[in-house]
């Protein structure tokens, strides 16, 4: 037993802890509607406006393609297919296999086999009516788990990725299991819904190169994989990204730049593309669906033993981030919670014409959360132990060894999470219950690890400098998407310099600005953190060494401060930041460094920062037609210090009714390959009546001077909520749902069998 | 050639001041609003009027802008939050919406905001429930709308809510941690 | 009336040309000889053309200004509701809400407050929309003018429930509540708010007279046999009669008609209590 009162808890968001709580210039901005997206159309002369002719079918050969009618349509500035791309004619972050401009085959219903450039968005999409293709079909590999023996999508067939994760004897723990639990588990594809769909402007600089606006998640790595495709030198491509409405990995891939680019140097005018939803939906990336079976085993005292999963991962027509989800997939897929004696955890990716899956939150690992910890319940279940107690004997403690052999670093044991989160408010039963209503608590943990992983390059860096005007301008090559990423960054320059927040320009997302690598894995807070301590104590010293001079003073007895440098006693600014520029000239400090791994010779597996989470549900199911409603959820985090209050608990909150759409409503399904949905009218996000009170306690006690305080949390909170969610909806009526998202009139269904006959 | 249907000639008062305009008819007001309105705050997310993001007030109440078309707009008033400033409703939600944070990356937060005007200008009492019904047809994919629900809590102060998390027996708000 | 076939669609919302009308039976008119569409609020019509992406090649908009197509009136027992009241004026009419006490409950669940701005209760009934099943139960009529000029049609004789063509203008909306004739209404979605009708149940008691009603996958119907059933059985149901009501009529799919007895069952119970 844990004593509750020794632990370091704080719940974010409360009175007792607003001292903390800061909310910094870019919020205001954003709610008075100022902020500038990448959908807002540019002030520039001689804009063009982009279209794209996207083929409609699932798969096809391209027989002829015709846009001779399209390039004598009015206004029609340029009309492109793929003899028109320069360079490689291909993209993707680990395999470059999806076509900016399909030849002679067509993959998936969004595939581009043309573009338009015209002078009005409607004169754009009239010639691209104009344009003619016939295609000839050929068969649709619409189901993942039998692509593998269907027609190959692309040489090598369909099967992209296979891999295997072994620890131990498998079959001889098997046997000695005195209880097996098997269950197959199927997760949905669902699609990011970001509000602002993909969209941005590519502008030619006149010399042969250009430089794209755009909504995106890594500017650097845009720049690279959009010179190739376009023959250009990567010094000729900039990549601007503006504040985007919203990516949570939907945008991590290259969406418009391609074919703007393209455009925009056919023409040699600044060209415009932006999706509407409907055409979003349709081209965009999801989520990979995964139907796994499940096989875990423990003794007669509930130790778990045995665990095998064997899982098929739907990537679509093109590889895009398939391989490096298939991987954190399989990394989750062995618990890494628990201790296990042997585990073979395989996963195989397929090719389908089921449209493009890839990065999205959680990357796989909730995927394989949902399944690991709904297996925990039914073991837990079938000896007659609590879920708690039963997870409270395998969980691994902190200094062992993670469930790959390699060393991991969490800030606080597994076992408190669960204490805390057994003592959860939620597992009080409510009074005055409505009999058409029941009611039900469940709970689940997840781990979850920062970075790219797996000994992937993963380098960031930043800057830092002193502008002209005396302003301090911090440059991440980061991309502030909704994150909160501005706000931390101000936060954490003006308590560590210290200066106001108004003293701070934060530039994100140029490629021509520091690299700080993708902002994804849940590692922009882990970078920023290390490149601002990196520097700021350095330059606050040189900034006081040039006040103490001009002052004629000590430099030891000057602070950095808000507007200026200070002196410490007595208290007052000796000058201001924009004298010592005029003086200075800049004050560059740049760092840039390698993501933290686990020290030590051997390569690095998985990932060595590590978060925690234990999610409570409670739910109410409605005994009349099987919906659910979560009524609260429960969060417990262990993931280091947290920076700025606000942004935490928002990342955590957003991330968990993401969870609780893809548990509840959301899916993208395909019939013969086509995407059944094409807009928020059909694929329904949870509502503000559909999210739940959530609460978010912190778990942390890690001081500011450890090495590793921080950790990134913009995935943490979708890591347990869907099998916390199942796991009350069989606390409250009996049925175990393990197919997402839960189906109403299944579950009816279920629920009328458990009831007496009627 | 594209056969160009029909313009019409069009006032209406945006943010206060008078705007003509010569726009073929079907035009939303959406389309109105981005292209000669010049406004940036009111945003496309889906154009069949799903998710909010384009949400203006017409004549003072809350509407999605891009199911308003240009034929139903004569005469009529138009405000976005670019003309709200004095309001002290507005004032007010955007006090509440920026102290709590409720925004990630802001795309929705507009159109939340005239939503929640609206809400406090027409209702005879907008409690909490109100102003969370206000915005029923408001998505927000970032932040799960945790913060709004604390900004409303801050716009229609009252009795605490009934919560999941507090204990009849423990005296502080949000119940023992 | 014959008249010279005209293209019917466009495909940019720009070339769509808009027929102004002085009073509706000049819409109508206008509707006839041009093939275009009479719309309201067109805020499920503008969904459709834009996924389309074809858009009528003209419309004719009915106007709130025309005598008797907005606000609601109050005669006795007797409603009169212009057919292009916003669904909005409807949640807050004093006169519904004192008469039909779950309607402004149930209203929180019709589209989304800035739709219920636009849309209009005569577009709602004539898409089949989350009110038909409690305009169904009140026996609502509609007053409409066609070819046949000015008359009344049971609103479950209109037209528009199988084809919506100009057929026929509706004006207003006419209905009954006799004091104390309890109405019980309930609308199951995909989510909580906002959501496409999954099936949404009305029940009314008028004297021994008991009505149920549906609306949503399986289209608009009153719920004819089990009305008889329950005239029988003393105003109760189980599930499986309703489940069985909606069966015989091949009314949506299994799962969702075994949802919707249980819920026709729960209502009949709470219109008895």
């Amino acid at each position: 037993m844990i004593p509750d009162t020794d632990l370091p808890v704080q719940t974010l968001g409360t009175d007792r802890q607003r001292e903390h709580w800061w909310v910094g210039p870019e919020t205001a901005r954003r709610v008075a509607g100022r902020t500038a997206y990448a959908t807002d159309v540019p002030p520039l002369d001689g804009l063009l406006h982009g279209a794209v002719l996207r083929c409609g079918v699932a798969h096809a050969r391209v027989v002829s393609l015709d846009v001779r009618g399209a390039r004598a349509m009015p206004g029609v500035r340029a009309v492109v297919t793929a003899e028109d791309v320069p360079g490689t004619n291909g993209f993707g972050i680990v395999l470059r296999d999806q076509p900016v401009l399909c030849r002679d085959r067509v993959r998936f219903e969004g595939d581009a086999v043309a573009a338009v450039a015209a002078d009005t968005p409607e004169q754009a999409r009239a010639a691209l009516a104009a344009i003619e293709v016939t295609y000839e079909p050929l068969p649709i590999v619409g189901d993942a788990l039998s692509a593998a023996e269907a027609w190959p999508l692309h040489e090598g067939g369909n099967l992209l990725a296979e891999h295997t994760l072994r620890r131990g004897e498998l079959d001889a723990a098997l046997a000695r299991c005195a209880l097996v639990v098997e269950q197959d588990y199927r997760t949905p594809r669902q699609m990011h819904a970001f509000m602002e769909t993909e969209g941005g402007v590519a502008i030619p600089d006149g010399r042969g190169g250009l430089c794209v606006q755009v909504g995106c998640q890594s500017g650097h790595r845009d720049r690279l994989q959009l010179a190739d495709i376009l023959g250009l030198a990567p010094e000729q491509v900039t990549i601007r990204a503006v504040a985007t409405g919203g990516a949570f990995g939907g945008k991590d891939e290259l969406t418009v730049q391609p074919i703007a680019g393209l455009l925009a140097l056919r023409t040699g005018r600044p060209v415009r593309l932006q999706l509407d939803r409907f055409e979003s939906c349709r081209s965009g990336i999801k989520r990979h669906p995964v139907v796994a079976r499940v096989t875990t085993g423990c003794d007669r005292d509930g130790r778990l033993l045995a665990h095998r999963v064997d899982a098929v991962l739907d990537t679509g027509a093109y590889a895009s981030l398939g391989p490096a989800v298939l991987e954190n997939y399989l990394d989750h897929a062995t618990a890494p919670l628990y201790r296990i004696e042997a585990y073979q955890v395989h996963g195989r990716l397929l090719y389908t014409n089921n449209g493009v899956a890839g990065a999205f939150r959680g990357f796989g690992g909730n995927q394989a959360t949902f399944a690991v910890e709904s297996q925990m319940d039914a073991l837990a279940a079938r000896l007659g132990l609590t879920p708690v107690e039963f997870r409270r004997r395998n969980l691994r403690r902190p200094g062992e060894p993670g469930s790959r052999g390699q060393p991991v670093r969490w800030t606080r044991p597994p076992a408190e999470l669960l204490h805390l989160a057994a003592r959860s408010p939620l597992w009080r039963p409510s009074p005055g219950e409505d009999p058409r209503w029941l009611e039900g608590t469940g709970l689940a943990m997840g781990g979850q690890g920062n970075g790219l992983g797996d000994g992937l390059p993963d380098a960031g860096g930043g800057r830092l400098n002193l502008s002209p005007e005396g302003r301090i301008r911090v440059e991440f090559g980061f991309v502030d998407y909704g994150q909160n990423l501005t706000e931390l960054v101000i936060r954490r320059v003006s308590e560590a310099l210290p200066c106001a927040p108004e003293d701070i320009d934060v530039v994100l997302g140029r490629s021509d600005g520091p690299d700080s690598g993708p902002t994804s894995a849940s590692r922009s807070t882990v970078v920023v953190d290390q490149v601002l301590r990196a520097v700021l104590p350095g330059w606050a010293r040189r900034l006081c060494a040039e006040a103490a001079r001009r002052a004629g003073l000590p430099p030891e007895a000057l602070v950095c401060g808000p507007g200026g440098i200070w002196s410490r006693t007595p208290k007052r600014r000796l000058c201001r930041y924009r004298e010592l520029a005029a003086s200075l000239g800049p004050v560059p400090a740049e760092h840039r460094g390698d993501f933290p791994v686990a020290p030590g010779p051997t390569p690095p597996v998985g990932r060595f920062l590590q978060l925690l989470i234990a999610t409570v549900a409670r739910v109410a199911v409605d005994r009349l037609s099987g919906c659910v409603r979560v009524q609260a959820l429960h969060h417990i985090t262990a993931a280091g210090r947290v920076i700025h209050p606000p942004g935490y608990l928002g990342q955590i909150e957003g991330a968990a009714v993401m969870g609780l759409g893809m548990t509840l409503t959301e899916d993208m399904p395909t019939d013969d390959g086509r995407y059944r949905f094409d807009n928020l009218d059909q694929y329904l996000i949870p509502t503000l009546q559909d999210a739940p009170e959530q609460r978010v306690d912190v778990l942390d006690d890690t001081p500011a001077d450890a090495d590793y305080p921080v950790r990134g949390v913009g995935e943490l909170g979708i890591e347990a909520v869907a099998p916390a969610i199942v796991a009350a909806i069989e606390a409250a009526c009996g049925v175990r749902v393990r197919h997402l998202p839960v189906d109403p009139d299944r579950l009816l269904a279920a629920l009328r069998d458990t009831e007496h006959p009627v | 050639m594209i056969p160009t249907g029909e313009t019409q000639s069009l006032s209406f008062r945006l943010n206060g001041q008078p705007l003509a305009v010569e726009v073929p008819p079907a035009t939303s007001l959406l389309d109105l609003l981005r292209g000669p309105g010049g406004l940036t705050s009111v945003r496309a997310g889906c154009r069949i009027g799903r998710c909010g993001a384009c949400t203006v007030l017409l004549d003072g109440r809350s509407v999605p802008a891009c199911l308003v078309p240009a034929w139903r707009l004569e005469g009529r008033r138009v405000d976005t939050v670019e003309g709200l400033a004095r309001d002290p409703h507005y004032q007010a939600v955007a006090s509440a919406l920026t102290w709590e944070s409720a925004l990630q990356c802001g795309y929705c937060t507009p159109g939340i905001v005239l939503s929640l005007v609206s809400c406090l200008r027409n209702e005879t009492e907008p409690d909490r429930d109100r102003l969370a019904e206000a915005l029923a047809g408001n998505l927000c994919r970032c932040t799960g709308y945790g913060g709004l629900r604390r900004a409303l809590e801050r716009l229609a102060p009252g009795r605490p809510r009934a919560s999941h998390f507090s204990d009849p027996s423990d005296p502080t708000p949000g119940g023992s941690s | 009336m014959t008249t010279a076939p005209l293209p019917l669609t466009v495909t940019e919302r720009s070339q769509m040309r808009v027929l102004s009308a002085d009073g509706p039976e000049a819409a109508w008119q206008l509707a006839r000889r041009h093939r275009a569409p009479l719309v309201a609020g067109a805020t499920g019509v503008q969904p459709v053309w834009e996924r389309q992406a074809r858009w009528p090649a003209c419309v004719v908009p009915l106007s709130a200004d025309w005598p008797g197509f907005a606000g609601v009136t109050v005669t006795g027992d007797r409603l009169d509701i212009g057919a292009l009241t916003p669904l909005a004026s409807l949640a807050g009419a004093p006169a519904l809400a004192r008469r039909l006490p779950s309607l402004a409950p149930f209203m929180d669940r019709v589209a989304s407050p800035g739709v219920r701005q636009l849309a209009t209760l005569g577009g709602n009934l004539v898409a089949g929309g989350d009110l038909s099943a409690l305009a169904l139960v009140l026996e609502a009529e509609l007053r409409v003018f066609s070819g046949a000029g000015w008359h009344h049609l049971p609103l479950s004789a209109w037209p528009g429930w199988v084809r919506r063509e100009p057929g026929a203008l509706i004006r207003s909306v006419h209905l009954s509540i006799p004091r104390g004739c309890p109405v019980v209404l309930e609308k199951l979605g995909h989510r909580e708010r906002f959501s496409p009708p999954r099936i949404t149940v009305a029940c009314a008691r008028l004297g021994s007279d008991v009505r149920v009603a549906v609306s949503g996958e399986g289209g608009p119907v009153r719920l004819a046999a089990l009305e008889a059933r329950l005239a029988r059985a003393g105003g109760q149901a189980s599930a499986a009669d309703g489940e069985q009501a909606l069966a015989e009529l091949d009314w949506g799919n299994p799962g969702l008609r075994a949802a919707g007895g249980r819920l026709i069952a729960h209502l009949l119970g709470r219109l008895t209590t």
